[in-house]
């Protein structure tokens, strides 16, 4: 394997789609304003919501699950992670009503790791969240029993999806699972500062 | 029981805070935006705001400094609830005179204490 160059903004040349790529890991999210650019994510039970303002061409996606049995928890947790995301489209010069989305992800599990249930749900409260929010969903892959490759330009819209093979499937969901149990050990809850 | 004001551009985001309130006992009146709540605010006078900071037409900062001015909002206890994490937003709430800072994700039982403990 050649070795990985980073450029200073964290971004590589993927020959896999002659761009440039910037990765994003799970439980954290990226907005772009490069035309040329990519935004790649790994992706097992966990979903990613591709973002982007289809005036400006800037956007980008989140890499999210929803960690617990605790549908309410869970519920804003998810809706942290699609709101940081869309905040910083805006924060960008974004406008809310140009929004468009697509979402990808959510396989069943290959190892058994976690019960069936996991990336539906997932799923579901992205579907759910976009359609209260009224940012339409102009494309979606879910479920199925692979890992995926996303590959998204904000600037064009375009997703390029590869389907992981059963090795690197199992190597998406380890990744996702570290990130699930770092947040089973902490409280979903930021920190509250009052002024004097 | 308290009559809250909760602010947000995210209707889920004012959903969940409605459901969380109302199961503490309180009532809520809801807005989207600065220019809404402020509004809300001389219509309803709450016993306390809850307010996002990022939102269109006014944001949560900009709400705030107006609310001051009013006489419904002079002594009321406004709290900011965002993703946002920077000191520089935090120094300008602190100057606007907001009452304190929660980031998000938010948890149901600290809102609810902090309801109890400011209203």
């Amino acid at each position: 394997m050649s070795p990985l160059i980073l450029a200073e903004d964290g971004s590589h040349f993927d020959h896999r789609v002659g761009a440039r790529v910037h990765q994003v890991l799970p439980g954290d999210h990226l907005v772009i304003a490069d035309p040329d650019a990519a935004v790649c994510t790994l992706l097992g039970s966990c979903v990613a919501a591709c973002i982007r303002d289809t005036t400006t061409g800037v956007g980008g996606l989140n890499h999210f699950l929803l960690p617990g049995s605790d549908q309410s928890q869970s519920a804003r947790y998810g809706a942290f992670a699609m709101e940081v995301l869309i905040n910083e489209i805006l924060g960008q010069g974004g406008r809310r009503e140009r929004l468009e989305a697509k979402i990808f992800g959510a396989a069943e599990s290959i190892s058994g790791s976690h019960s069936r249930s996991v990336g539906s749900k997932n799923a579901a409260f992205a579907r759910h969240y976009l359609e209260t929010e009224g940012i339409p969903v102009v494309a979606a892959d879910l479920g199925g029993t692979s890992g995926r490759r996303i590959y998204y330009f904000p600037s064009t819209g375009m997703v390029r999806v590869q389907y992981l093979a059963a090795l690197e499937s199992r190597a998406a969901e380890a990744q996702e699972a570290r990130y699930r149990k770092t947040l089973g050990s902490a409280p979903v809850a930021g920190a509250v500062e009052l002024f004097g | 029981m308290s009559l809250v004001l909760a602010v947000d551009d995210t209707r889920a985001l004012r959903s969940m805070l409605a459901d969380c309130l109302k199961k503490g006992g309180h009532q809520v009146v809801l807005a989207a935006d600065g220019v809404e709540a402020l509004d809300k605010l001389r219509q309803h006078k709450p016993d306390m705001v809850i307010t996002d900071l990022n939102m269109p037409r006014m944001n949560g900062l900009d709400f705030i400094e107006a609310a001051r001015r009013e006489p419904e909002g002079r002594a009321l206890p406004m709290l900011l609830l965002t993703t946002e994490t920077a000191q520089s937003l935090k120094d300008r709430a602190r100057a606007v005179k907001a009452t304190g800072w929660l980031n998000k994700p938010f948890d149901p039982g600290q809102i609810l204490s902090l309801v109890d403990q400011l209203s």
